[in-house]
């Protein structure tokens, strides 16, 4: 079973989240497959174990409800149980919305300035409440500051803005904790303002501060205890890239093997792993900038695939690490290079076969082990992809900008089953699953995408 | 796979450099001058901008990694990034780029910068350098540098500068010893330095507010610099917030004084204003066509700045229930004049994606509003997607690029699709023909050529390091090629890498 090695290992080092899917089906609260708790969903790697999901929609097909939401956002939902967490800029009303202060191209919906986290029933789509996290929403590109998605275990919602807020509060939104990371660690310092989710581990809110493009500050990652939000440990996180290239907007990923577990983090130029205990970095991998391109900020985050780690910033290329390494494994573990690169999605992989999505809107499948090309550069629908693909039962979703979502069949060889449209609206997140059910954020709706009775005939 | 680059050198690392360079000296002092006719002085070549060429010997195949080099005359370091595109004029070659990697080290920090570059052998000859605006982003965008395309005429070249100048600058630099005006406030006055004759800024002076860059290449005829003085909306209102300020101009040549301004799209500006005029003469009558950031196409009298023709070039698109534009298309690619025609391409700030586009040939006979009387065909929605590319216009053909990657071979005559060519990348450059051949390039680096004619057929696809997107060009049999940090010329049968870039010695 493809999840089956990875799940192993995190049991043995005594992972017991209740989100892991096939080791803890029999101690979770309900099936693993309800609950979606952190961006890349219960595996942490875009995959998901759920059954009966819908292959075909549009606005008025297969939606089972729609919720109108305040703005567009980057940030993908959380899920957890009858629950679900979205942020979003407020709307724009009387007086001045959000500053824009970097747009490139394309409309984007009206926003203001304040920054919430709104509680959505997932039977019905209604409201359950709503928390106003602080003000200062702005406009940098691609992004306003409600990026970073939100994180649930359960117990709590954890989220983060792209101002510092920094918050814990329970399932019914009474606060548990509150700060504001720049604050108390310095300002960030991104091209593009500050957008990474943090990784919620073993009971610990790793947050990574990869930034250099408007701050002479050093990186750091930063963990928090998650019932309390004190800083267990703070690292340094040293890096020889210049300009934009120290920036990165990625999530860090566990990796387990052996007895060991590390936390990974892609960007600025390289790919570490770290204790997650101390945060003490493990190993580095240089070789994704290898030009040392002034530009080459990082988006994607890395993935985990059988024994290999891919990270890829901007262009390429992309690069395979072997697991297991110590030190500078540059020389001694980069397993494969490929020209092939993704800048924003982050790719998904059944642990045999890594699929890549290209921002552009090319689709492509190498072998994780070898880098072996299967297909490279297929087109999908045309249009700017930012979503990450998500893999279940087979099939793999992907969603442009627009709001189209090409449906492939998983596998060596490249097949689109079908596409489908929502209303065409600036589009960002990535899909999140919860039981038979796809929640789709569009820029104006959230939709709860499900096989009506009449169509499963 | 990867080539890598020491940043502390200046040049492509070779062991052969220094003899090809003490061979090249002794080729230079008895080579007679590039003969004009192998210059590709301007956006297009020539003032009705078909990027075409009867350069002929052109390679197809070319190198330039650790492992292999080939058919390379001479590379030169440019800045970090590197938005406009080369031209060769008189035995020098311009381009516009940052300064990411600075010839003067007393100069530091984010600039636009114009630099020369001796076309025999690459040698730095002198940069212009200009501050970034104070306004920032919203009107300068970050790192792009200079990303106009001068235009060389006799011992002058014209560019549009970051600041939203348009500026003369002598073509000698200070190294004749002189210092030609009226503009004589240079900071820095050393050869290898602009010796700027005249500015004219066109946001302090006319009002103009640029929208994130000044891209416009200017087109010179009859004495005037004509250009798009790239108007656009407030970046947070996305309003024009002054309708009044000129979109388009002509300058006095010698004075860089304006003879005439237009602001005929006034406050029907979408976003920005990037494109360049083409300059034509249709049944005897001189005509410089302006693409407005309005989707439409004004055409002017170019000395007198009367309106001839207009046509919107949006026209084919809905509306939205308010009538508003229902897109963000406009006229980002630059026209081209051909015979009694004009072609053009509509599409978005490539930032935004493709999208569903346009390529239209127009009648350029017809005078007033054409829109509904000059079309001669269109392809549209899902036939043609947004491009930002000039076309070619080639023996009865149109070679034109979509932003997704394609590159269409269209028959002149009718519009009707001849094939199309999937790139498999994003395409900002545009085609350039010559030899028999279509050259274009594409983001992930590759120069893919193809042969010219009705039978599509792929003769060779390369790369050189460094390359993004651009379009290719020749002046003589030598194609040069600009990636983000280097400038490339590519010859047949050129020695394996020669080294570039020294600073020129002396008079040339």
């Amino acid at each position: 079973m493809r999840m089956s090695r990875i799940a192993t290992h995190w049991v043995r080092v005594g992972f017991v989240a209740a989100s892991m899917a096939v080791a803890c089906a029999s101690i979770a609260p309900a099936s693993d497959v309800e609950h979606w708790p952190q961006w890349r969903g219960p595996s942490l790697d875009g995959t998901s174990d759920a059954t009966g999901l819908p292959t075909s929609w549009s606005t008025t097909e297969n939606v089972k409800w729609k919720t109108p939401l305040p703005s567009w956002s980057g940030s993908t939902p959380a899920i957890w149980g009858d629950r679900i967490f979205v942020m979003s800029p407020t709307e724009k009303g009387e007086g001045p919305g959000a500053p824009v202060l970097r747009k490139m191209g394309g409309e984007r919906a009206p926003e203001g300035v304040e920054l919430l986290l709104l509680c959505i029933s997932k039977a019905d789509g209604k409201e359950l409440w709503r928390k106003r996290l602080g003000d200062g929403n702005y406009v940098l590109g691609k992004q306003n500051m409600s990026s970073p998605s939100p994180i649930t275990d359960g117990d709590n919602v954890y989220v983060l803005t792209g101002t510092g807020v920094f918050a814990a509060y329970t399932m019914d939104g009474a606060e548990v904790w509150k700060m504001n990371l720049q604050e108390n660690y310095g300002k960030f310092g991104l091209g593009w303002g500050y957008g990474a989710t943090p990784l919620l581990f073993e009971g610990k809110l790793i947050v990574p501060i990869l930034h250099g493009m408007t701050t002479d500050a050093a990186s750091q990652l930063i963990a928090f205890d998650s019932k309390t939000g004190k800083e267990v440990w703070r690292v340094e996180r040293p890096t020889d890239a210049v300009v934009e290239s120290p920036d990165a907007y990625t999530t860090p990923v566990p990796l387990a093997y052996e007895d060991r577990t590390e936390i990974l983090i892609s960007g600025a130029d390289y790919l570490t792993a770290h204790d997650p205990d101390t945060g003490k970095e493990i190993w580095r991998c240089g070789g994704i900038n290898p030009t040392k391109n002034q530009y080459y900020r990082t988006v994607a985050s890395p993935v985990v695939a059988g024994d290999v780690v891919l990270a890829c910033a901007k262009r390429g290329p992309t690069i395979a690490v072997r697991i297991g390494g110590k030190g500078d494994v540059t020389k001694t573990h980069t397993a494969w290079t490929s020209e092939l690169s993704y800048d924003v999605p982050t790719p998904v992989t059944d642990g045999t076969y890594v699929y890549i999505l290209n921002d552009r809107g090319f689709m492509a499948c190498v072998e994780a082990a070898t880098g072996d090309v299967q297909y490279m550069k297929e087109r999908l629908p045309r249009g700017v992809y930012d979503a990450s693909p998500l893999l279940a039962e087979g099939r793999i979703y992907v969603t442009n900008e627009a709001g189209r979502t090409a449906v492939l069949k998983a596998g060596p060889k490249f097949e689109v089953l079908g596409v489908n449209d929502l209303e065409d609206s600036y589009t960002l997140s990535s899909i999140a699953v919860s039981g038979n059910e796809l929640f789709v954020r569009t820029s104006t709706h959230l939709y709860c995408i499900a096989e009506t009775e009449s169509e499963s005939k | 796979m990867a080539w890598t680059r020491d940043p502390n050198r200046r040049s492509i690392p070779t062991p052969r450099a220094a003899a090809w360079i003490a061979g090249l000296a002794l080729v230079l002092s008895a080579a007679p001058a590039v003969l004009a006719s192998d210059d590709w002085p301007m956006w297009g070549g020539s003032p009705g901008r078909n990027l075409v060429s009867d350069a002929t010997g052109l390679p197809t195949e070319f190198a330039s990694t650790r492992k292999k080099t080939k058919n390379i005359r001479w590379a030169a370091e440019l800045g970090s990034q590197t938005y406009g595109n080369p031209v060769v004029a008189d035995g020098r070659v311009y381009i516009g780029t940052n300064n990411g990697n600075p010839r003067d080290e007393s100069i530091e920090g984010d600039r636009g910068v114009l630099m020369c570059f001796r076309e025999s052998d690459g040698a730095f000859l002198w940069q212009a350098v200009h501050e970034k605006l104070e306004t920032g982003d919203k009107e300068d965008w970050s790192e792009i540098g200079i990303c106009s395309t001068p235009c060389v005429v006799g011992d002058r070249a014209y560019y549009v500068s970051n600041r939203c100048e348009l500026v003369a600058v002598d073509v000698e630099g200070f190294r004749d010893g002189e210092n030609d005006g009226p503009y004589k406030d240079e900071a820095k006055k050393g050869e290898e330095h602009a010796d700027i004759v005249w500015t004219l800024d066109m946001r302090g002076a006319l009002g103009v507010r640029p929208f994130q860059a000044s891209a416009s290449s200017p087109v010179v005829a009859d004495g005037l610099v004509f250009v798009v003085t790239g108007h656009g909306v407030d970046e947070e209102t996305h309003k024009v917030e002054n309708p009044a300020a000129p979109s388009f101009l002509a300058a006095d040549a010698k004075t860089g004084k304006v003879v005439w301004q237009s602001a005929a799209p006034g406050e029907r500006l979408l976003e920005g204003q990037w494109g360049s005029p083409a300059y034509g003469v249709v049944d005897g009558t001189a005509q410089v066509a302006m693409p407005g950031g309005d989707g439409v196409m004004y055409v002017f009298a170019p000395k007198s700045g009367e309106l001839l023709w207009k046509f919107d070039c949006k026209a084919h698109e809905p509306k939205t229930e308010d009538g508003r534009p229902a897109t963000a298309n406009q006229l980002l690619s630059t026209p081209v004049y051909y015979e009694h025609r004009l072609l053009v391409a509509v599409g978005q700030n490539p930032e935004a994606g493709g999208g569903p586009g346009c390529l239209r040939s127009i009648d350029a006979r017809k005078r007033g509003d054409v829109t509904k009387t000059a079309e001669l065909w269109r392809i549209e929605g899902r036939e043609f997607g947004g491009s930002i590319g000039t076309v070619a216009v080639h023996d009865g053909l149109v070679y034109a690029t979509e932003l997704d990657g394609f590159l269409s071979c269209v028959e002149l005559e009718t519009g009707k699709r001849v094939w199309r060519h999937d790139l498999l990348a994003y395409v900002w450059g545009s085609p350039f023909v010559a030899d028999g051949k279509v050259y274009i390039r594409n983001e992930d680096g590759d120069v893919v050529i193809l042969k010219a004619g009705r039978e599509l057929e792929e003769i060779a696809t390369n790369t050189l390091p460094g390359l993004v997107n651009g379009t290719v060009i020749a002046a003589g049999s030598t194609l040069f090629i600009a990636g983000d940090d280097q400038l490339f010329a590519v010859a047949e049968g050129a020695s394996p890498a020669a080294k570039a870039d020294k600073p020129a010695q002396g008079g040339e």
